[in-house]
């Protein structure tokens, strides 16, 4: 298949990327996860998973997407033959899943930029203010649809006009509102607290295996390895692209923005707290509803408390939303991807996805329990999805895969066997001790009485009836979906 | 701050960021010699 629409530039295929990579995983979920796991000695285990997650999925994504020129779903089929095209529907779906609610929580983002701008969350009780907001039913709503509306009208003007335009202004601009924010932050008395509880290495905790999986989680959360996104805008590559130092400016961007967003916050909260009366801890690790006590909650409560607190929450609030849209872009132009594979123009793909996107997204919008829902299902799915793109090298044959896949023409590094092995042993033993370790906390953790209930939020049983409801549907389709992207 | 924390920090930040400038100066300096060719 010709592929009419390249990256116009090597510059823009990278901003692309680490839009997708960096979202509200670095700014909203790492700086939590890191205090929750001992700061220092996650960070380590965290860096550990950027070379042996992250970084051979990123690799084995460029090289799918750039040999199939297809979205996840005929990428699988092409690679692997028809009866695997099911695979490669779980992959898309787990994205596009995470898409109806992702949309959401850009839209919330947008919400609390707005109000920082125009001092709505001046003077309020910030949890009383997310309660309002939250239950209101037709704000978050009409948020919602915001995001989705921007974010399609992006995937509208096409790959170099829309996606690489978007990101040329999201990207850099992030960066630079992400040194701001550092600045202000340890410029503030008391700061180096915060820095000392980030780095402060406790190696006791890396005994503690519930350190190295949040780590892994965390990985693959934030670079999108395993999402099929990276997949996606392979598909977009010249033909003499580099795959390997793209894949590792991806992984290391990714971690940078989320260690700037640590030096943000790390040291606000530890610097802010005090002064009203709070442990800076119990701040820093508090979850909260939809797991938006740091971020939605105390942020706005505690930047009131500094001198120009209100344009600090507001440049806060603008790189998340910055971060949040530049993810959607990718998840939509994903979902976008797999019609056109199908035969559909851009136009009539985009208006299915996005009518969905906002149609499915809606439950989410209104019941926080559904968005928790949606969150573990498809977020511990990623796991699968991961194992999944891996299983597809390890298939195709992890040498073979590297000689014909990777290392190809054009790269400016090459990978050696050392990927081979990280293919065909390391990420399935990560795999499987990661979900066995989320089954078993399931069981006896979160959902104790419950854990086989469908119905229950936090169950297994939601997750298995989930994935075994879009696989069934998918394998009894499956011969159909791979004539229509594949055979075609 | 202490001085582990602040070795920490120098160590991490500079693999991530060193890393992620490096990266990013191979993968630029590359392109602009292809466009040159």
């Amino acid at each position: 298949m010709s592929q009419k629409e390249v990256f116009s530039s090597r510059w823009a295929l990278l901003l692309a990327a680490l839009g997708m990579a960096i979202g509200t995983g670095n700014i909203w979920r790492f700086p939590r996860i890191a205090a929750q796991n001992g700061g220092g000695a996650f960070i380590v285990a965290w860096i550990v998973f950027l070379f042996l997650w992250s970084l051979p999925l990123l690799i084995s994504e460029f090289a799918i997407g750039k040999k199939t020129r297809r979205g996840p779903v005929g990428a699988f089929g092409k690679l692997l033959g028809e009866k695997f095209t099911w695979m490669g529907c779980f992959v898309a779906f787990c994205s596009t899943a995470i898409m109806f609610y992702y949309s959401v929580v850009t839209g919330w983002c947008f919400k609390y930029f707005a109000a920082a701008v125009s001092g709505g969350l001046a003077g309020v009780e910030t949890m009383a203010y997310w309660t309002q907001f939250t239950t209101s039913v037709y704000e978050p709503i009409l948020f919602h649809l915001l995001a989705m509306g921007v974010g399609a009208f992006v995937i509208y003007q096409g790959v170099v006009q829309g996606i690489e335009r978007a990101n040329k202004i999201l990207i850099p601009s992030l960066f630079v509102l992400l040194v701001l924010a550092v600045v202000r932050a340890l410029t503030l008395p008391g700061a180096a607290n915060g820095l000392n509880f980030l780095f402060q290495p406790d190696w006791g905790s890396l005994t503690n295996y519930r350190v190295w999986l949040e780590a892994l989680s965390q990985s693959a959360w934030s670079t999108g390895a395993g999402w099929g996104l990276i997949l996606t805008y392979a598909v977009y590559l010249k033909e003499k692209e580099d795959i390997v130092v793209n894949s590792f400016v991806t992984v290391f961007g990714d971690y940078s923005a989320s260690l700037l967003a640590g030096l943000a916050i790390f040291p606000a909260v530890f610097a802010l707290a005090p002064a009203l009366g709070l442990v800076p801890e119990e701040v820093m690790t508090y979850t909260g509803p939809a797991s938006t006590g740091l971020t939605f909650i105390w942020i706005p409560q505690l930047f009131k408390g500094m001198a120009f607190g209100s344009a600090f929450t507001a440049i806060f609030f603008l790189a998340l939303s910055f971060a949040a849209l530049s993810s959607l872009i990718a998840m939509i132009e994903l979902a976008t991807r797999i019609f056109m594979d199908a035969g559909l123009t851009r136009k009539r793909a985009l208006l299915i996805v996005a009518a969905g996107g906002f149609l499915l997204g809606v439950p989410s919008a209104v019941h926080v329990t559904f968005f928790e829902n949606q969150d573990w299902t498809w977020g511990v799915g990623l796991m699968v999805s991961g194992f999944f793109v891996a299983f597809a090298a390890m298939k195709f044959g992890p040498a073979k895969f590297r000689s014909e896949l990777v290392n190809t023409e054009g790269n400016d590094l090459n990978v050696g066997r050392w990927f081979d092995f990280l293919i065909k042993y390391v990420i399935p033993l990560e795999f499987l001790v990661l979900i066995g370790w989320w089954f078993y906390q399931s069981v006896t953790r979160f959902d104790v009485e419950g854990w086989w209930n469908p119905f229950h939020t936090y169950s297994l049983g939601t997750c298995v009836f989930q994935w075994g409801l879009a696989i069934g549907v998918f394998l009894i389709f499956n011969q159909w979906i791979y004539k229509k992207t594949v055979a075609k | 701050m202490s001085l582990t924390s602040i070795i920490m920090m120098i160590i991490v930040l500079s693999v991530i960021w060193g890393g992620f400038i490096f990266m990013l100066r191979v993968a630029l300096r590359n392109e602009s010699k292809k466009t040159a060719k």
